[in-house]
């Protein structure tokens, strides 16, 4: 599969339509009838899936665009607005059917408002929070193949209906014998397996690329999508990652991190403390004040930085449902399950990248190159042109002397404009750790984008930059 | 010499003791008979009084198991259950029961398929099975399961089945998989209409 055709749909969605009731009809059916389905884990029937998304999508653009060329003005408008959802929905169909790496594709995406229509993101969005659900019974054998016994065996009450679903499962309310409330996360049957054969098909279809100059590159890369994608089927490694995160942001009295009760924990179970806020939706709903939204803005920042800089680590999925807007102020840290530390050597990479943040110049160039894995990089040429501008925007907010306005709309723009250009150039090249740092970047720019945050962003980064040594 | 009814009954119960644990160590394929009634200490022909066939004990053995998980699964019954996460349960309660014997399970399977001879035992398990589906069905739904439907459900369920006492998957979740995907199936069936509704699905 050529990765140009992705970004053509990307940069070919149209910019501005209408949301319709019949879609959301349209979408409540969809579900419906999703949540017939079962995941498949058969390879081939996961390629077939995975193939025929393109071309659904392209039916869907390609009908929009007879009927937008032979239409009046505003017929054009509506084929467009047709065209787009149908693609949308068929997207989603095909996501919900296989919840796994595509879903988190999808939910990725869904961090990156502009770079898809807003109709699309809001679709995305939802696979946060309306995947198809799993009913009690399923849950039950599932918790028992885990953990050995039944929920209400090892809860005091548990709740049968998932209040949270994500791509690889669904999270329950419960209660232990001592009346602390937790948080239950069940992964669907077979998940960890279906993934798997999701990477498998990525590679085969990858395949006919494999004599281009960048082919052991791009492999690198996807070996290292592979190894996050596995990572957060991993409930136990997620565990140890909250464990370590809540041990080192304790001291932050603005942010909260979960406990894990590891004895109602498994590789497919997950029971933490369950922390009662808003999500970011909610929370915006309520229109808090600039100060309160600032407020978690720079907690969320301190934290991603205390993590960076002490523990060299970093967690790589920045979505929206991972974060909490607690009603006394502090800022939730949920799902640590995408976590990637630094070896030696990217750490190496990472110190580089900082010292180009401060001085620019040389250390600037350098760092590009040896992020871009380059042997040499000609200065004037079109790709070191996008990546300086790439790295200009990522660092505006370290070099801005006092608070930095997140929520202006021409900066997360012009950051969308530069990776999507970058892309169309075919400057996929790159380390590949920062397949999940270019996530994280873009991620916490999104977010602090969606709260409108003006925060000093390099001095919480020097502080912390500092209070590491660095 | 004439035996009372409760003799026979002890003697019924011991042989089916003894076959449970010979099966359980070994495959029943390769049990003969001869060793039942040995382990039970009764004269090999005595044993077909009881058990006219190996299967016939075979499938004994399993209905037992199958009625321990049918009166488990009533006990379990959550309140406000959609038809698919009923049909689920059930299944997963007489999974549940014969995880202990798998072997046992296969070796009934053949016994029980579609070209079985359609009286004896078999039927009987067949029927006791059906009824308690079509009874979950009528309570969630006010037109009684149409034949079809519990046909359906009982080729799947010998296909559910094979497929667990086969399968290596971890904690057997590619069995439950299956099974899900089933009972919905089963259950769009049951209830006469082509989409789920109720509770949580």
């Amino acid at each position: 599969m050529n990765p140009e055709p992705v970004t053509s749909w990307i940069t070919s969605f149209p910019a501005e339509l209408d949301a319709r009731d019949e879609h959301a009809l349209a979408l409540a059916d969809l579900h419906e009838r999703l949540a017939g389905r079962a995941p498949p884990s058969g390879r081939f029937v996961r390629m077939w899936a995975l193939s025929t998304l393109p071309a659904k999508l392209f039916a869907a653009y390609s009908l929009g665009w007879v009927r937008a060329r032979f239409g009046s003005v505003e017929e054009r408008e509506r084929a467009r607005a047709e065209a787009h959802w149908q693609a949308a929905l068929y997207a989603l169909g095909t996501m919900g059917y296989l919840r796994g790496a595509v879903t988190k594709a999808g939910q990725v995406l869904a961090s990156y408002p502009d770079v898809l229509p807003r109709q699309v993101v809001e679709l995305f969005a939802t696979l946060h929070s309306e995947a198809p659900p799993m009913h009690f019974a399923l849950l039950r054998e599932l918790v028992r193949g885990e953990l050995g016994a039944s929920p209400e065996e090892l809860f005091a009450e548990f709740e049968p209906t998932a209040f949270a679903a994500a791509s690889i499962g669904q999270v329950h309310r419960a209660r232990l014998s001592d009346g602390t409330a937790v948080a239950v996360k069940i992964q669907y049957p077979g998940i960890a397996r279906a993934i798997r054969a999701d990477l498998a098909n990525a590679r085969l279809l990858l395949l006919p690329l494999r004599l281009g100059r960048d082919w052991e590159n791009l492999m690198e890369q996807l070996t290292e999508i592979s190894r996050g994608l596995e990572h957060e089927t991993d409930y136990l490694r997620e565990a140890l990652w909250t464990e370590r995160a809540r041990a080192h942001l304790i001291e932050l009295d603005d942010v909260v991190v979960p406990r894990v009760f590891a004895g109602r924990s498994s590789a497919r179970v997950l029971s933490t403390e369950l922390l009662r806020g808003a999500h970011l939706d909610e929370f915006l709903a309520t229109k808090p004040a600039q100060e309160l939204r600032d407020r978690h803005a720079a907690a969320i920042t301190r934290a991603g930085f205390r993590l960076w800089s002490s523990q060299r680590m970093f967690n790589t999925d920045p979505g929206p449902g991972n974060f909490l807007f607690l009603a006394d102020g502090r800022t939730g840290l949920l799902d640590f399950g995408s976590c990637r530390e630094f070896d030696a050597q990217e750490w190496e990479l990472m110190r580089l990248g900082l010292r180009a943040s401060r001085e620019g110049g040389e250390a600037q160039r350098e760092s590009i190159r040896r992020s871009a894995q380059l042997e040499r990089l000609d200065p004037d040429s079109p790709q070191a042109r996008a990546l300086h501008a790439t790295c200009e925007w990522l660092w505006a907010p370290l070099r801005h002397q006092g608070p930095f306005d997140f929520g202006d709309d021409d900066y997360l723009a012009q950051g969308v404009r530069l990776f999507g250009e970058s892309l169309r150039q075919g400057h996929t090249r790159q380390a590949p750790v920062f397949v999940y740092c270019l996530r994280q970047f873009f991620g916490v720019r999104a977010l602090l984008w969606a709260l409108g945050a003006r925060i000093d962003f390099r001095a919480i980064a020097e502080e912390e930059y500092a209070r590491a040594g660095l | 010499m004439r035996i009372s009814e409760a003799q026979k009954t002890e003697v019924r119960e011991r042989v089916l003791a003894q076959a449970r644990l010979l099966f359980a160590r070994r495959d029943p394929a390769r049990v003969s008979t001869r060793e039942v009634a040995s382990a039970a200490r009764i004269a090999h022909g005595t044993l077909f009084n009881y058990f006219p066939t190996q299967e016939a004990l075979v499938l004994t053995l399993l209905g037992a198991d199958l009625q321990r998980a049918h009166a488990r699964f009533r006990a379990r019954r959550r309140a406000g259950a959609a038809l698919e996460e009923e049909l689920f349960a059930l299944v997963a309660a007489e999974l549940e029961e014969l995880a202990g014997a798998r072997a046992l399970a296969l070796a009934a399977l053949s016994a029980l398929g579609p070209l079985a001879d359609a009286g004896g035992v078999a039927a009987e398990l067949r029927a006791r099975e059906l009824a308690l589906v079509a009874e979950l069905c009528a309570t969630h739904s006010s037109a009684a399961p149409p034949a079809h439907a519990l046909h359906l459900y009982w080729s799947l369920f010998l296909g559910v089945l094979s497929f667990w006492a086969r399968d290596a998957s971890p904690n057997g979740e590619d069995t439950l998989a299956l099974l899900d995907e089933t009972t919905r199936l089963v259950a769009q069936l049951g209830r006469g209409t082509p989409r789920p509704t109720g509770a949580q699905v």
